[in-house]
């Protein structure tokens, strides 16, 4: 019977890592071509050698076959299922930890602050400076715990994200970078979780990223002296259209739906005129369109519903995807040119930013394989703005340390 | 590249049995199908270091050659034995442990010698071993030297026991290199293994990494006794997991390509004395040492306890260094040796065998010396000792130890329940039909390799402590 049992359970083995393989290169097979072709260059340092050009190639299909094998999804909301039978209370996403109530997200990361990343952003401001008389400020975009008391028990002594954005922060003025920390955006405008963080997904909403960049230009334009029209980001100048629990983020799909509350959407755009140019790039290839703020940067196609259903995965992304680069251009707008380094936290802020100043570009390095200072080099910006939340700070190092 | 990733499972492993099993009727062909993607599997972390073992695994094939050509001239061959065991330990010596020694030497002498900065390559310690035990086991007459080089390359680069053992040795798959049969029962009970082991791993051993880096990451004023000792002791699961899960994939793997590698994990929780731990724990390991390095001493027959000890001394020094190369590490042999020795000297492990007491014993023991391989450095261990025995102000119990206990309460149970031999007591116990038994045991191995699929699929937290031994 017992070889029987085995007999059965390797044919079911192989035909699924089989098919599993088969099925991952069928659905996602010009990603990893791209990847081994180009996308590799990525994980390239400085002059590589024959064994670098290896090993990134290694590196990226080890990255595709992390992120594009079929059936991910079913796979991951399977480990939140199975992790969260009571009385566990946080479930272990990637390197983080949810806990399920609030939505807030722990981050009992055991790599605490190590100064080296703070350091090469420090260098980069510095050589920015030094060879382009171009300063450098920072927006912290605080992941989406902001209170205190929200952590059950006594596991705030457990919780990396507040000292690791304290020494971030603290390092980083002391270095001579203006940092706007969105947990003073939070605190100053009196916000609450409701509004300012998802609970379905890791990022902020929002209306918290707007709060931010108002604060954020303000106090930017102040420091460096740069002309930003920043009195036209006030939120109160904005109306907003509130799709209620639309949002299915990426978290609340490893978990299911009905274990995590679905998040409202705020679209938010200016009550007054406006007219942009809005130039993208992207896998797809290159778009142009200008009009209003409204038509220009909104996609208005990321709200709609998934098929069948109430929900919408994509809506946090009416704001553009991070992995764009695009260019606007605000004739109404002081004349001042901004590169924004920035993530998916720091998208929303790059957009808000287009009203606020004549030119904005920006780029999420993760999606590009040139380095920082190629796009300084041939955008000539008055201002350069990394828009960072904590976990990308962690882990985007190679575009800084390229510089 | 490791075992437990999407990598190695959806497009390493498939790609490889297709190419075996299309080639497995030509046992050169097969042979070289295996050592090819062994090599493309060493290179997947650090292609750099393939040039390192194959240098290794020429300079091991030429003194084997050599060991047979000169059968019968004795002086020829100890010369050639000890040349290639002084270039495997050469080799070792400068990728694993010239740094260590410079920086030992830098902070004895108060001098600034600077550091190499040579990265170590994966798994070196158990290729060099195998490599090692290739020659010795020739040149004793255990096995015959391979006149191909290919089938040295296979015998020390094959990937299922390449870079975190078990440490395969050459008198135990000689045989198997070209006159290996590859059954169907084989096949069936080898994935079966890999997919017990790759369970073991990717649920229980990552859910207590989790857990012990949190734990060891805490400030001092935010640790209690009752949580040190569960981060310590969740250390021991941890490390349990990690290592026997691998050695069970690495077992598994090779079945299915028709190797027989020995056992190397035997219930070493259910030990009664530290002595009988280490016989129940990384048996590759601690029998290589006993075979090449003990018995060669003189073994525990020798004249005198002062010989005796210094035997032992030897073998767990090396034992510590093999490890890793630090201070650490070497601390953390010597105490296993005082804790050996004494247990050798006085009869207490012979005692401890008898009564049930020594399960707490031995436990403890080796507990509170495994802190000493997770810690940062020899005082920040002793200090995590500290806490675990009361000293320092450390309170018994807070909410976060609560916390952190219902968190992972049942993991903590399942490896527990799992680390003990019960599936036999139960089943008789309950009067399961064999049947029954065999096929619920089918569908739980099924089950929790899903679910062992998913959390690797999932996260991307996947620490694998012997990967860099």
């Amino acid at each position: 019977m017992k070889n029987k049992v085995n007999k059965v359970l390797a044919i079911v083995f192989v035909v699924a890592i089989i098919g599993m393989m088969a099925g991952s290169l069928a659905v996602h097979g010009r990603m990893y071509a791209y990847g081994l072709f180009k996308g590799y260059r990525d994980y390239l340092p400085e002059d590589p050698d024959i064994f670098d050009n290896i090993a990134a190639r290694v590196n990226r299909l080890d990255y595709n076959a992390n992120k594009r094998i079929v059936g991910l999804d079913f796979l991951r909301h399977l480990s939140a299922r199975t992790q969260i039978i009571p009385p566990k209370q946080l479930v272990n996403v990637s390197t983080d930890m949810a806990r399920l109530t609030t939505g807030g997200w722990l981050n009992v990361s055991s790599e605490s602050f190590t100064p080296d990343k703070a350091r090469d952003t420090l260098s980069f401001a510095q050589a920015m400076r030094d060879k382009y008389q171009i300063p450098t400020a920072f927006i912290y975009c605080h992941p989406a715990l902001y209170e205190d008391g929200l952590l059950p028990g006594d596991v705030d002594a457990y919780d990396q994200n507040i000292p690791y954005a304290d020494k971030l922060v603290e390092m980083l003025r002391s270095g001579g970078v203006k940092v706007w920390d969105s947990r003073d955006t939070y605190d100053g405008h009196l916000l609450n979780m409701d509004i300012a963080a998802n609970k379905s997904d890791v990022h902020w909403s929002h209306l918290m990223a707007l709060y931010t960049t108002f604060d954020a230009a303000r106090y930017i334009g102040e420091q460096t002296g740069l002309e930003l029209d920043w009195e036209k980001l006030d939120p109160d100048m904005f109306d907003r259209t509130v799709y209620k629990s639309l949002l299915f983020g990426e978290f609340a799909r490893r978990l299911g739906i009905g274990l995590v509350t679905l998040d409202d959407v705020y679209m938010l755009y200016p009550k007054y005129d406006t007219y942009l140019t809005y130039e993208r790039t992207d896998e797809d290839g290159e778009s142009f369109r200008e009009g209003s703020f409204y038509d220009t940067v909104i996609e208005l196609d990321k709200l709609e519903t998934d098929e069948g259903k109430s929900y919408s995965q994509n809506a946090y992304y009416i704001y553009g995807s991070n992995l764009a680069r695009v260019h606007t251009h605000n004739e109404d707008a002081p004349d001042t040119t901004i590169l924004v380094f920035k993530d998916s936290f720091g998208q929303p802020v790059s957009m808000f930013l287009s009203l606020a100043a004549r030119d904005v570009y920006s780029v999420d390095m993760r999606s590009v394989d040139k380095d920082m200072e190629y796009y300084v080099d041939k955008v000539q910006p008055d201002l350069i703005i990394i828009a960072y939340c904590q976990q990308s700070f962690r882990n985007i190092t190679v575009e800084i340390e390229g510089n | 590249m490791v075992f437990a990733s999407n990598a190695f499972l959806f497009f390493f492993l498939p790609i490889t049995l297709i190419l075996y099993y299309l080639a497995h009727k030509k046992r050169a062909l097969a042979n070289a199908v295996l050592t090819v993607m062994s090599l493309l599997f060493y290179a997947w972390g650090e292609p750099k270091f393939v040039l390192v073992m194959l240098l290794s695994i020429f300079v091991n094939w030429l003194c084997a050659l050599g060991l047979e050509k000169y059968k019968n001239e004795q002086k020829k061959r100890k010369l050639l034995l000890v040349l290639g065991i002084v270039v495997n330990v050469a080799i070792l010596g400068v990728f694993k442990y010239a740094d260590f020694a410079i920086g030992s030497v830098n902070a004895l002498l108060g001098v600034e010698i600077p550091l190499t900065g040579i990265a170590l390559p994966i798994g070196i310690s158990f290729f060099t071993f195998q490599a090692m035990s290739y020659i010795i086991d020739v040149y004793k007459g255990k096995g015959q030297a391979q006149k191909h080089f290919g089938n040295v390359c296979l015998y020390i680069s094959f990937f299922p026991q390449l870079i975190a053992g078990p440490i395969v040795r050459y008198e135990t798959i000689s045989g198997e290199i070209e006159g290996r049969k590859e059954t169907g029962e084989d096949f069936y009970a080898g994935v079966r293994r890999f997919m017990v082991g790759y369970a073991k791993k990717a649920i229980l051993a990552n859910a207590m990494a989790k857990l012990v880096d949190y734990i060891f990451a805490l400030p001092a004023g935010g640790m209690t006794v009752t949580l040190s000792w569960m981060g310590a002791a969740c250390y021991l699961i941890q490390v349990y997991y990690d290592f026997s899960g691998y050695s069970d994939m690495a077992i598994g793997l090779g079945r299915m390509f028709g190797f027989h590698f020995l056992e190397n994990f035997d219930f070493p929780f259910i030990a009664k004395s530290v002595t009988e731990f280490w016989r129940r724990w990384h048996i590759s390991m601690c029998t290589w040492f006993r075979d090449y390095v003990f018995f060669p001493l003189g073994g525990s027959r020798v004249k005198t306890r002062r010989r005796l000890a210094f035997n032992m001394l030897v073998v767990w020094l090396l034992t510590g260094l093999w490890h890793g190369a630090d201070w650490t590490y070497v601390c953390w042999g010597l105490l296993f040796f005082a804790v050996l020795l004494t247990e050798k000297l006085t009869g207490l492990a012979k005692w401890m065998e008898k009564h049930s007491v020594g399960h707490l014993y031995a436990m403890v023991l080796v507990t509170v010396i495994t802190v000493l391989i997770r810690s940062s450095s020899i005082s920040a261990a002793f200090g995590y000792m500290k806490t675990m025995f009361g000293f320092g102000g450390a309170a018994f119990a807070d909410r976060l130890t609560w916390f952190m206990f219902k968190e992972y309460l049942w993991y903590i149970l399942a490896a527990v329940v799992c680390s003990l031999p019960l599936g036999r007591f139960i089943k008789r116990k309950l009067r399961i039909p064999d049947g029954v038994w065999e096929i619920a045991c089918g569908v739980a191995i099924a089950c929790v390799m899903l679910v062992a699929v998913a959390n690797t699929s999932a996260s991307g937290y996947n620490p694998f402590i012997y990967y860099n031994f």
